[in-house]
């Protein structure tokens, strides 16, 4: 059983943690919900481990902003970087901007299209994001195809809005 | 056939669809521009797509979370040394050698029995008064012996007088005798400018005074001046030497000494607050120590683990590979749809009636017997009821080439300027009973 943790542990921690970081844009709280994951797979040891660890993750972020609403605190989707690699710092503002753009397009997917994306992102195929997210497998395809479009042309226009603004 | 819908062209995009709905997709494509533009579109938006989510991704550099990733533990010491190190602060500390939290392996931290914690508590907290005592007698000892050096003229007569009279089996009492009110007070202000400077000063005082020692009167010999310097590390040394812990509880020693005991405890309470910070760096330590040991034990279990898992998945006899798929027996290099195979052939494609294709591909000359090897040919993938394989490859013919003469069992014929050619895994009168099936 430890073992098993061990290696799930292992194997899917940084993908869940990138995914959460995606979804979240906060490095903390995407780092506490992975743990808060593992920890309740300790409890409750899932038989096909990655739509499980996902699907619990994302559940756990949607309770975590469900609590956060209800306290007041706005989502921090947007929230700019405040750490990254020492590139210097014209590169770290155009890459902290550019991902705000993309973290600002991905809040305007519904729910189900960007966890969809998310996942397929994480390497997932069509059946194990079915299986996470509760769809049917000929609904995944769809699914993907109105977000991907949704993500691109979210960002473009904040580019065209950049631009326009400068 | 309608229109491809956006999804399943994302699914046939994503490698999620299987051959046969891939062939008629194809097939479509290859005759409908619209959903063949739509398709080159649709793959520039899968790009971005993933290009954008690309660049929402951690940051490398950042160390990992403190809760479950532990840095590489060094090699455990016994929890005993704390209130030792805490009460000889003129140590120097270990240097720090430990790799960066973020270049060690993660390790998962599993809770502990709830019931172990409170007794590791409860022990912590008993070893926790030992170090305070611990460090009341260190600290007053060191501040016996910074005052010793700093204001020795004043009290040196008294002292000496003292010192020559008072027994001689102990350190402290050599140095802790009575003093004039005024050498009390400068003593308190010594004890908390002390307990506040920085190592290498103290250092200083301290070799000073060991330095004077030999100076003095000779009331005592060479060897306890230097028991002198570290007191609490030499708990073997020899009876006139004894360390300054055991004084605390040896009131009934003598007067001498007794006075000493209280010099010593009134040292303790001097100051409280610094003795308690002392004591919470000493549990501090001991907290670390804990952490320390309980992150070994779980690395080291992870990779006795880690290391019999390996030796279970080395016993075991390598799986077989997994047998080749139909477009690996067929070796087509590339798939193709009706459209290119119509323009390779200048016509459309041949089939075998009655049979369902697999898929279509082109394929090198040279593995038709009779096709031109400068060229490919193109391939009709067939399967028959048992999974067999079979082959029907086409290539135009070019001005001046012929059918060449039979050399196989299989059927090389010509049909409207096409040499084709039947092939596969199964027998030759299979495969020469479908040739007149070949429309």
């Amino acid at each position: 059983m430890t073992a098993d943790l061990a290696q799930l542990f292992e194997q899917y921690y940084a993908s869940l943690v990138r995914m959460l970081y995606r979804r979240t844009g906060d490095r903390d709280r995407a780092e506490d919900l992975a743990q808060e994951t593992f920890a309740r797979a300790v409890s409750a040891p899932p038989d096909n481990p990655r739509p499980w660890l996902f699907a619990v993750a994302l559940n756990l972020v949607r309770e975590d902003g469900r609590r956060a609403v209800t306290r007041g605190r706005r989502l921090e989707l947007l929230r700019s970087e405040s750490e990254g690699p020492a590139t210097g710092p014209e590169v770290d503002l155009e890459r902290n901007e550019s991902a705000a753009r993309v973290r600002a397009a991905l809040a305007v997917l519904n729910e189900r299209d960007r966890e969809a994306l998310l996942l397929k992102a994480e390497g997932f195929r069509y059946d194990e994001i079915a299986a996470t997210l509760g769809l049917a497998k000929g609904a995944v395809g769809t699914t993907l195809a109105r977000a991907r479009r949704r993500l691109v042309e979210a960002y473009r226009a904040q580019e065209r809005g950049k631009y326009a603004a400068s | 056939m309608p229109h491809l819908d956006e999804g399943t062209l994302h699914a046939l995009l994503d490698g999620e669809l299987e051959g046969t709905e891939v062939m008629e997709i194809q097939a479509h494509l290859g005759s409908c521009t619209s959903c063949g533009s739509r398709l080159k579109d649709i793959r520039e938006f899968m790009a971005e797509a993933d290009r954008l989510l690309g660049s929402v991704d951690l940051s490398p550099n950042r160390p990992a979370p403190a809760s479950v990733v532990v840095q590489a533990p060094e090699a455990p010491r016994p929890a005993r040394e704390a209130p030792a190190r805490a009460a000889a602060p003129k140590r120097p500390l270990p240097p720090p050698d430990r790799t960066p939290p973020w270049e060690e392996p993660p390790v998962l931290l599993i809770p502990d029995n709830p019931d172990t914690i409170e007794l590791r508590r409860r022990w912590l907290h008993g070893m926790g008064w030992a170090a305070t005592v611990a460090v009341a007698v260190g600290l007053g000892f060191m501040v016996s012996k910074a005052r010793n050096g700093a204001a020795p003229v004043a009290a040196g007569p008294t002292v000496e007088t003292e010192r020559s009279q008072a027994s001689s089996n102990a350190v402290l009492s050599t140095e802790e005798a009575p003093r004039p009110d005024s050498a009390a007070s400068n003593r308190s202000t010594m004890f908390r400018r002390d307990s506040t400077a920085p190592a290498a000063p103290r250092s200083a005082v301290m070799g000073k005074t060991a330095v004077r020692k030999p100076a003095k009167p000779a009331q005592r010999p060479a060897p306890a001046a230097k028991d002198e310097v570290t007191p609490t590390a030499t708990p073997q040394s020899p009876p006139d030497s004894e360390p300054a812990e055991s004084l605390a509880s040896a009131d009934s020693a003598g007067s001498s000494d007794s006075a000493e005991s209280t010099d010593s405890a009134a040292v303790g309470r001097e100051d409280p607050a610094v003795i308690r910070a002392r004591a919470a760096q000493a549990l501090a330590e001991l907290d670390r120590e804990r952490i320390r040991s309980r992150a070994a034990a779980a690395t080291a279990a992870l990779d006795a683990q880690g290391r019999v898992r390996g030796a279970q998945q080395q016993a075991l006899p390598a799986p077989p590979p997994p047998p080749p798929t139909l477009e690996q027996r067929s070796r087509v290099y590339l798939r193709i749809g009706l459209d290119e195979a119509a323009r390779q052939l200048g016509g459309p494609a041949h089939v075998i009636e009655g049979l369902n294709p697999s898929f279509m591909g082109l394929a090198q000359g040279g593995l038709s017997a009779g096709a031109d090897t400068t060229r490919p040919v193109v391939r009709v993938v067939y399967q028959d009821s048992q999974g067999r394989m079979i082959l029907l490859d086409q290539q135009r013919l070019r001005p001046g080439q012929t059918v060449p003469a039979r050399r196989s069992n299989t059927p090389i014929w010509a049909m409207d300027d096409v040499l084709l050619h039947l092939q596969g895994e199964v027998g030759p009168e299979i495969l020469r009973n479908l040739q007149p099936r070949v429309r």
